[in-house]
């Protein structure tokens, strides 16, 4: 394996510490929906393009073992000249993919578990079509989404039923739908495996999953039709919910969270794709930033192209 | 839609409106009969319907119905031993793992945001009741 290949894999695992900013930015120039499908997309992206770059190394790694075991004098003896190096790279490259696949069959199984526990807590609730009501005065509500061949269902407590009045609970119910109704709770699950793949890729899933409370915010806005009324439900519903539960030492205190975010955001002008050639000269290169990790890890498949050309040309003369 | 025919609201499916009515009764502190119901849904629906989907709901063991009067009240059905709130929430945050949670309608606020959510309020023009209480 030579210097080039090795180097572009390394940029290629490097380079999601670039791309993830980059995607992170294209999507606040983003509406919420192409926001949450960018933020998902680049996160996909950047864990395959890992993935794709140590699966490189080990291919690799194969190859050459194969060739130290045939018989081929020349050709064994050239490979042999790198064989500590390209093997070392090869056997890490092999252990990161195996710890990788490992994280992200456990993250998968705990997802499964989440969601199969909070079906069985919520079962033989009152319930009345898609929604579920949970006695108790703690204010909170959430989508749970369908499970083994359940539909996805409205959760709510009967203490955000009372701190909220008739439109506001309007508001509520037609956000949690959209959740449900655009099924992202998939998304937020993609992004969550595909943080296991590469620790910068992390930083995407809080960011999604604002931009998916925007997106049911916006859905909830239009069903209702009225966006400062879905503004003034969300604040309503998230500061009765705040009073009831106080636990100031484990709330971080610095900067303003995600729901005086959504409501300033609603209260302001609708959101639409960026308008401007300086800002579409900027999404554009924010994507491009991105795409380039996948033109990064292909350089590793690149690189075992040549390995086997190199091989064939020397066993062949 | 067998009973949502003559519903003035022909734009929701029959499902909402079933949600809404149980909404309805769950934040209301007591008992309502069906035009109370009929009221708080913001006259969307006939008294028909309502009274249809009270009595189905009735029939499906979700709501309790009492005589009241000529007519009946209902109020939602409660196992009193039962889940609550308070359990589902300690049920939901046994895992610890960061981010491995449902997204919820409202995240928790730091003492920074509820300032900056009242202040939002006010210049929306939604001076409430909570604000000064």
């Amino acid at each position: 394996m030579n210097l080039l290949v090795v180097l572009l894999v390394v940029v290629a695992l490097v380079w999601p510490w670039a791309a993830v900013p980059a995607a992170r930015r294209l999507a606040g120039l983003l509406p919420p929906k192409a926001a949450a499908l960018t933020l998902a997309g680049s996160a996909v992206l950047l864990a395959g393009s890992t993935v794709w770059a140590l699966g490189g190394l080990v291919a690799g790694g194969l190859l050459h073992l194969q060739l130290l075991a045939e018989d081929g004098g020349v050709a064994k003896s050239w490979a042999a000249d790198g064989s500590p190096v390209t093997l070392a790279v090869a056997g890490a490259g092999l252990a990161v993919l195996l710890v990788v696949l490992g994280l992200m069959v456990r993250l998968w199984r705990r997802q499964r578990a989440l969601l199969e526990r909070t079906w069985r807590t919520v079962e033989g609730q009152p319930d009345a079509a898609d929604l579920v009501v949970v006695p108790g005065g703690a204010p909170d509500a959430f989508a749970l989404p369908g499970h083994r061949g359940r539909p996805g269902r409205i959760v709510v407590t009967a203490g955000m039923l009372r701190g909220l009045d008739a439109p506001a609970r309007d508001v509520l119910l037609a956000h949690e739908r959209a959740h449900l109704a655009g099924r992202h709770h998939l998304l937020a699950r993609t992004v969550q495996l595909a943080s296991a793949a590469h620790p910068a890729v992390r930083a995407l899933a809080p960011e999604l999953s604002f931009q998916l409370e925007r997106w049911a915010d916006e859905d909830a806005a239009a069903a209702v039709g009225d966006r400062k009324l879905a503004a003034t439900a969300v604040a309503r519903a998230a500061l009765a919910a705040s009073s009831a539960q106080r636990r100031p030492s484990l709330l971080p205190a610095i900067g303003t969270g995600p729901v005086p975010r959504r409501v300033g955001a609603l209260l302001g002008p609708a959101p639409g794709l960026p308008r401007g050639r300086g800002l579409r000269a900027a999404a554009g290169a924010l994507l491009a930033v991105v795409a380039l990790s996948s033109v990064l890890s292909s350089g590793s498949a690149y690189g075992l192209h040549e390995y086997v050309e190199r091989v064939q040309e020397i066993v062949g003369r | 839609m067998p009973d949502g025919s003559d519903a003035g609201d022909t734009r929701r499916p029959h499902g909402e409106l079933v949600a809404d009515v149980l909404a309805v009764l769950w934040a209301a502190p007591e008992p309502l009969t069906a035009a109370q119901v009929k009221d708080a849904l913001g006259g969307r629906l006939a008294r028909t319907t309502v009274t249809t989907i009270l009595t189905r709901m009735h029939e499906k063991g979700t709501l309790r119905r009492e005589r009241a009067g000529r007519g009946f009240v209902y109020s939602p059905v409660h196992d009193a031993a039962g889940l609550t709130a308070e359990r589902m929430h300690r049920e939901l945050h046994r895992d610890p793992h960061p981010g491995l949670v449902l997204e919820r309608f409202v995240s928790a606020l730091s003492p920074d945001d509820e300032q900056v959510l009242r202040r939002l309020l006010r210049s929306a023009g939604a001076t409430s009741e909570e604000d000064a209480g």
